[in-house]
């Protein structure tokens, strides 16, 4: 049969997620073709084998809870407050149940309007802008009360809107609050950030969460005149208006959304002659100190050095914005710096050494050597910004991103060759050639030595291409590609320089038995170096694979007639991966 | 609070039904105890931090007590957890805008946990070997194949990964297959 089950169809077949027609017909094909009945077999066992690695492989090396478990009663007691289930919404519930579709909704929305109708009445009537104020402001401290090793992280949005344009501007930022400081992490001097942190100068608003009942007090009193409060769907809108036309910088309008399950501010729109600010808060989240990137350590916990960073912090000080934004470590390029170093070290070639990334710093285990390399690889790595080197394994309790390198490598320099003295007829016809058993074995021993010496390189290059795929590598600056593209060529280079090495060391042996160099075809240029790496350590793999095998005493012996065309021929495609690899156009 | 029977799976993930009838606190609790590992191990291999997952971990179950509490009939528990994790993990995806990585801090050396399943320590190595490739392929599959495959191993339908992923059937199943076929070749390298 020809129309052989395609993979998907394979895998919904046992998913159970064909159609019936479908199944019938998939049944009747697996029924007379063993071809796909064996692949069928084939796909159940692998998906054993990813069960397995989910399960044994890759759930014990997640990272456990940053805290110990809250019993259930006690996130009850610290969400239920915020969010009471009221009895009306569970005879709500038991009454959709107990109705029709049609009646359900028809009795659902009466209720509903009724209710919100009720609801609305009542909490107009009674709550006043002064008492919803210092609601915000208890619910504020509240949620504002860390201990002395916490900080906030409030995640705002701020969007610029200049009066008279439709073009708005947009930033994501993340500000920062110690028990000593306040931090406004901008990047870009020229963002809407930027903007915002200048009025706050301007009008000198303390030093805060731009949301915090403190930020909103002042602006409150900057805008002048008494709070009014309306109802904006669930919310309230809290405004403060200011006298129009007052002169260039003067706050026109103060508008708050305020959240009324909670009292949380939500939203705060600062309107002023030329632009308007609106400040959305997207997370607020209190976490232990630690956590904190360390470029925002530093201002939230300012060193006692007096060559540490300036001691205030924040949007408002008397020095101007820019000169409050420490230049963040590129971590990117620490990292890069760090595979530089290992390289340079030669620690790139097996040495097992871990090089992980979390959202504040890049760590470097080096747990696994002996305590003579980790100094001489920690001298290496200290300096560099942003990197931390850890010979103790540890726990990354909050990493945004991790990276499993290098991993070992797989045939790394030092493991003792197995040349034993087993000879069949092929060994004998070498033997032969060699004179003697000793000049075999040193002949084995260089020709795996350089193999190896390969393998090893083009192990670091794929690791590298694992760390820097495509999406990575377009995204990273022209200098840090630069760095990476050195790394690549230098690996590329001791590569070519080896490949030329085992070529002259075989070539006697070509001529012994009449090998002819490699007639096949030249191969279709790579996409990019990470899959030319790939398919050229896939070729260095074959050919350390076959020299083994010619060599060495192994399961599966090759003759000589057999291992040298493919050995020579797997040296002719790396060769040609290897000159893609060096083109200038590098991608 | 509303009294309940509960069915929980025990340590061998067996379904245990006791029988006295329990409030909906103490049913969600026993089902805390019993998922809270599992839900946050499904969030931290989504991507979120470990400090986001364990704070999603407790909203999906705070989210379950609400639910319950609010009327709603919840047969298959443990879907329904895994449903609303997914959904958080999505949502966390989308408010923070850039690829997850899922973290690792490196994958084990799990040859000698292997060791008494296997014939032989070579065995055991192979496969310890094939398991960490695939392992480590898992945690570098795009984000929707890594939420469908976890979300399969689950047990949960094409249909219902539809739904969370906001995808048609047929989108589902390709990116299943396409993640597996992904998987079988770091398997088989």
């Amino acid at each position: 049969m020809n129309n052989h089950l395609t993979p998907r169809q394979m895998l919904a077949y046992i998913d159970g997620e064909l159609s019936r027609t479908e199944t019938r017909h998939a049944e009747k094909h697996l029924h007379s073709c063993w071809a796909c009945l064996a692949e069928l077999e084939r796909l159940k066992s692998d998906i054993a084998t990813i069960l397995d690695a989910q399960n044994e492989a890759l759930a014990p090396a997640l990272p456990p809870p940053p805290q110990p478990w809250l019993g259930f009663d006690t996130i009850l007691a610290r969400k239920l407050p915020a969010e009471p289930i009221r009895s009306w919404q569970r005879f709500f519930a038991c009454l959709q149940r107990s109705l029709t579709p049609t009646r359900s909704v028809l009795a659902s929305a009466a209720v509903a309007l009724f209710f919100v109708g009720f609801y609305a009445v009542v909490h107009t009537r009674t709550v006043s802008a002064k008492e919803v104020l210092r609601k915000v402001e208890v619910a504020d401290t509240q949620r504002s009360r860390i201990a002395k090793n916490q900080v906030i992280r409030e995640r705002i949005h701020v969007r610029r809107i200049p009066h008279g344009q439709k073009a708005s501007r947009m930033v994501r930022v993340d500000t920062w609050k110690s028990p000593h400081a306040a931090y406004w992490q901008v990047e870009d001097s020229a963002s809407a950030a930027a903007d915002l942190q200048a009025q706050y100068q301007q009008h000198k608003i303390p030093a805060d969460l731009p949301l915090s009942s403190a930020s909103v007090e002042s602006w409150g009193k900057a805008a002048g005149g008494g709070p009014t409060l309306s109802r904006q769907g669930i919310d309230m809108n809290l405004i403060f208006t200011g006298m129009k036309g007052s002169g260039e910088g003067s706050v026109e309008r103060v508008s708050l959304l305020i959240q009324s399950e909670d009292w949380h501010i939500k939203q705060m729109t600062l309107d002023f002659p030329d632009a308007s600010f609106e400040i959305t808060e997207d997370d607020y989240t209190v976490m232990p100190m630690t956590d904190a990137p360390i470029a925002v350590l530093a201002y939230l916990e300012p060193p006692a050095s007096p060559l540490a960073l300036p001691a205030t912090a924040g949007p408002v000080a008397d020095t101007p914005a820019k000169s409050m934004v420490l230049p963040s470590v590129n971590l990117d390029m620490a990292e890069l710096e760090v595979f530089t170093a290992l390289h340079n070290a030669r620690a790139d070639l097996g040495d097992p050494v871990s090089v992980t990334r979390s959202s504040r710093a890049v760590h470097v285990g080096l747990w696994q050597l002996s305590p003579e390399r980790q100094s001489e690889l920690r001298a290496a790595l200290i300096s560099i910004p942003g990197v931390r080197v850890d010979t103790v394994r540890r726990q990354i309790s909050v990493s945004t991103r991790t990276v499993i390198s290098p991993t070992p490598v797989q045939a790394p320099t030092g493991i003792p060759l197995q040349v034993e003295g087993e000879s069949g007829d092929e060994d004998k016809r070498l033997l032969q050639f060699f004179g003697n058993a000793d000049r075999k074995q040193d002949f084995t021993n260089q020709a795996l030595g350089t193999s190896t010496a390969i393998l090893s390189h083009l192990y670091a290059l794929h690791n590298l291409a694992l760390q820097f795929p495509v999406s990575r590598d377009q995204q990273l600056s022209s200098e840090e590609r630069e760095r990476l593209q050195v790394l690549v060529r230098d690996h590329v280079t001791a590569v070519s320089v080896s490949l030329e090495d085992l070529k002259r060391q075989l070539d006697p042996l070509n001529a012994n038995f009449n090998i002819s160099a490699c007639s096949s075809s030249p191969l279709s240029p790579v996409g990019s170096w990470q899959t030319g790496s790939q398919q050229a350590l896939a070729a260095s793999r074959a050919i350390d694979h076959l020299l083994r095998a010619l060599l060495t005493t192994s399961q599966a012996p090759a003759s000589p007639e057999y291992a040298l065309p493919q050995i020579n021929e797997n040296i002719y495609h790396l060769r040609a991966e290897l000159s893609t690899l060096t083109l200038p156009n590098l991608r | 609070m509303s009294g309940a029977n509960v069915s929980v799976a025990d340590k061998s993930g067996c379904e245990v039904v006791v029988s006295k009838s329990l409030t909906t606190e103490e049913r969600v609790a026993a089902l805390f105890e019993t998922y809270r590992m599992k839900i946050y191990s499904f969030l931290v291999s989504q991507g979120l931090g470990p400090a986001e997952a364990q704070e999603a971990t407790q909203e999906v179950f705070f989210r379950f007590f609400v639910a319950v509490e609010k009327g709603a009939e919840i047969e298959a528990e443990p879907r329904w957890l895994f449903r609303v994790a997914s959904k958080l993990a999505v949502d966390y995806w989308r408010r923070e805008g850039r690829p997850m990585w899922v973290e690792l801090d490196a994958l084990p050396d799990i040859v000698d946990s292997l060791r008494s399943q296997e014939p032989t320590p070579e065995a055991a190595a192979l496969r310890a070997q094939r398991l960490t490739r695939v392992a480590a392929a898992i945690a570098r599959l795009p984000n929707n194949q890594r939420l469908a495959i976890h979300l399969r191993m689950q047990g949960l339908r094409y249909r219902e990964i539809a739904q969370i992923l906001s995808l048609n059937i047929t989108a589902v199943s390709d990116l299943l297959s396409t993640a597996v076929e992904r998987l079988r070749s770091a398997a088989n390298e």
